[in-house]
């Protein structure tokens, strides 16, 4: 699951290779705008550092009903994750997975794996308000997107605000991305989803731990503009970074393990 | 009667003039026939095409479902019920179904379908799709036990798409009624090649309470279809189910089925239930195949205005022109005491008995060509590169086949007859006026 939050940050890796646990310069006063780079760099590595494991709570509010999912996810580098989800019955042991190949589905009755067309990468996650593309990010905003960075007010407070635009012929899905981060710890607050101007979502951050000396949101709240009274909401009940996972883990034969274990 | 007489009498005079003005008229009328025959067969085909596989002629869902097709919009589809629906006169089958839209394929593969879950002996009923098998069988009627995979049949362009046969299995993927991910394991038991390009394209069928089970749907179904007796009563039997449901309809109140002020009622307070069940005939559930029929009904006047504009003008030269010529004949006859209205009536005979005679040798012949087209049929793939083409989702490949309709037989000599005499008035009128004295003298 860290690995689907952070998937939804530019990589930006490559252009600075900042490893460990790069830390924001203290900001007094006048708030100076860092580089765009450095700080979405930053937010892209939150959740995942070199590899993850995390155990979530993944509760879906429908117009219908709640969902309330526990799931495991692992992940190693940009392109290895995998989650499985737990409870409730009827659903443990469903998992997708993620490779430099592209995305997969297991079908725990089923014991077989359904590749993810690319074509449905805007479609719901397994139910949730999540997409595929949440997970799957075949889009790069560092090469898809033109980032600024700049400064905003909301309820008295000063964030940093990075503006995210597609690039003229990048094949994404929104028309701008915006995030807000407190100045002085780096830390996500919100994000906003443009489709044509219209703000068509929102994910907003909070319960705020530090793990691995790094100060990260436990908490996501994805808010669908059209149904405002639905949400996904992601919990973090546990979360390592830069655990050992073993590689073979994000193989057929791996996800077969991990799912019926 | 010597009107009719004088005037057949007068058409054999220029033998050569009123048989090629005959000829016109009855090429005309022959043509027209065969327009309306061919068109009735092309439509015919049309709905049946699209109808007969994909929704049959009548459609029960809830008023939600029909509104926006969730997977919870579902209703329970008893024995009852069915036996209710199939009790009612007109319907010659019924088919419960439960309609997902998942993820089906395999590890290489995948394509958005959708699934149809059926009962195998009630649909090979209803609709023709266990007799379009390309390859494999059709569903068994019980499911087979577990932890066997389920029965899945592909249509063609699906199982194409996945590369995938007989005997090849599959992962489906849908979201259940409760939220959660439904997921099985199919094998292709068969492949079937409808007319229906939505059917062959993204339809997989499964056994309905193998379906059920993947949605989480426990006894209920999204859907009854049902196959009525002819296509165009579908409407009034909509109505007469809607009444033995207790079901609501839409559009006109029908003449069928209860008071009209009943069904008014019904109609107002089931618009708020969105549980509440809504019967549509094809003409409701495929508006735009209704409204095609309905526009090539009207464009057959403009068919025959183009045509039948061509002949009266050539019935009107014809007629102008024998006035002409018989001028100082008419000038006589006026002269010895002929009344202008029996001149008038003489002429407009003429131009009747001509439009009738072409008429009927146009009917005539236009009924041997419809004959024969009923019987044997167009090949109208023949125009085409792939031998197969498509017109608003259903496809064509073989044969088309006229019907012969007692509208074609009877209105293009009716519509003719009339033709024929607003053709003979102007020149009847101008006969009827002459002066008989200046006429005679050759001075008008």
């Amino acid at each position: 699951m860290g690995r689907m939050k952070t998937a939804e940050y530019p990589t930006v890796a490559g252009l600075f290779l900042i490893v460990g646990g790069f830390l924001p310069p203290a900001v007094h006063g006048q708030v100076p705008v860092p580089d765009v780079n450095q700080v979405m760099d930053y937010i892209d590595d939150l959740y995942r550092s070199q590899s993850a494991y995390s155990l979530m709570r993944m509760t879906v509010v429908r117009e219908r009903g709640t969902r309330e999912l526990e799931m495991e996810s692992w992940s190693k580098g940009d392109d290895e994750a995998l989650i499985v989800i737990r409870s409730p019955a009827r659903e443990a042991g469903a998992a997708t997975l993620r490779t430099e190949e592209g995305l997969w589905n297991y079908a725990p009755r089923a014991d077989r794996l359904i590749r993810i067309p690319s074509g449905l990468l805007s479609e719901s996650w397994m139910g949730s308000h999540f997409t595929n593309d949440d997970l799957m990010r075949e889009t790069s905003y560092l090469d898809d997107y033109d980032a600024v960075i700049g400064t905003e007010v909301r309820d008295g407070v000063t964030y940093l605000k990075a503006t995210l635009k597609p690039k003229p012929d990048a094949p994404v899905v929104y028309s701008e991305l915006v995030f807000l981060i407190t100045t002085e710890d780096w830390i996500p607050v919100r994000s906003e989803y443009f489709d044509e101007g219209e703000l068509v979502r929102a994910w907003a951050f909070d319960q705020i731990q530090t793990i691995s000396g790094k100060k990260i949101p436990m908490r996501m709240t994805i808010i669908p503009v059209d149904a405002p009274e639905e949400k996904t909401v992601v919990e973090y009940l546990e979360l390592e970074l830069d655990v050992p996972v073993d590689e073979n883990l994000f193989t057929r034969q791996g996800l077969r393990r991990a799912a019926r274990g | 009667m010597i009107s009719a007489k004088v005037g057949v009498r007068n058409l054999a005079r220029n033998r050569w003039r009123s048989g090629l003005t005959l000829g016109g008229i009855a090429l005309s009328v022959a043509f027209m026939v065969w327009i309306l025959g061919f068109m009735e067969g092309w439509m015919g085909a049309m709905v049946q095409g699209a109808t007969a596989v994909e929704t049959g002629q009548v459609q029960v869902h809830t008023t939600a479902f029909a509104d926006n097709p969730r997977v919870y919009r579902s209703f329970p589809a008893d024995n009852d019920v069915l036996s209710t629906v199939t009790s009612v006169r007109g319907v010659v089958a019924v088919s419960p179904r439960v309609k997902l839209n998942g993820l089906i394929g395999h590890e290489e593969k995948s394509q958005v379908g959708r699934i149809l879950g059926v009962d195998p002996m009630m649909e090979a009923r209803t609709t023709p799709v266990s007799t379009a098998l390309e390859e494999g069988r059709w569903l068994q009627q019980t499911p087979p036990v577990y932890p066997a995979p389920r029965e899945v049949v592909l249509g063609a362009g699906m199982a194409n798409q996945l590369r995938v046969g007989p005997g090849d299995e599959l992962v489906v993927f849908v979201e259940a009624a409760d939220g959660s991910m439904g997921n099985d394991l199919l094998e292709v038991v068969g492949v079937v090649r409808t007319a229906n390009t939505a059917v062959d394209r993204m339809t997989a069928y499964m056994h309905i309470e193998d379906a059920r089970f993947l949605a989480a749907l426990d006894n209920d179904a999204h859907e009854l279809a049902i196959k009525t007796e002819d296509l165009l009563g579908a409407q009034m039997t909509a109505g007469l189910i809607a009444a033995a449901l207790g079901a609501e309809t839409r559009g006109v109140p029908l003449e069928a089925g209860g008071s009209g002020g009943e069904g008014l009622e019904t109609q107002a307070g089931g618009r708020q239930d969105p549980d509440a069940l809504l019967v549509r005939p094809w003409q409701e559930i495929l508006p735009s195949i209704y409204q095609m029929l309905t526009i090539s009904r009207s464009s057959n006047w403009v068919t025959y205005l183009l045509i039948y504009l061509v002949a009266a003008i050539g019935l009107l030269n014809t007629q102008r022109m024998s006035a002409l010529e018989r001028k100082r004949e008419f000038g006589v006859l006026m002269a010895i005491g002929m009344r202008p209205r029996k001149m008038f009536r003489m002429i407009l005979t003429e131009s009747v008995v001509l439009g009738t005679l072409g008429g009927l040798i146009g009917t005539t012949l236009g009924l041997a060509v419809v004959w024969y087209h009923a019987t044997a049929g167009l090949n109208l793939a023949m125009f085409t590169d792939q031998g197969e083409f498509t017109v608003m989702g259903v496809a064509f490949t073989g044969r088309i086949y006229a019907i012969l309709t007692p509208l074609a037989a009877l209105q293009p000599i009716l519509v003719m007859m009339f033709v024929a005499f607003l053709a003979g008035l102007w020149p009847a009128v101008k006969s009827a006026k002459l002066d008989p004295a200046p006429t005679i003298a050759g001075r008008q």
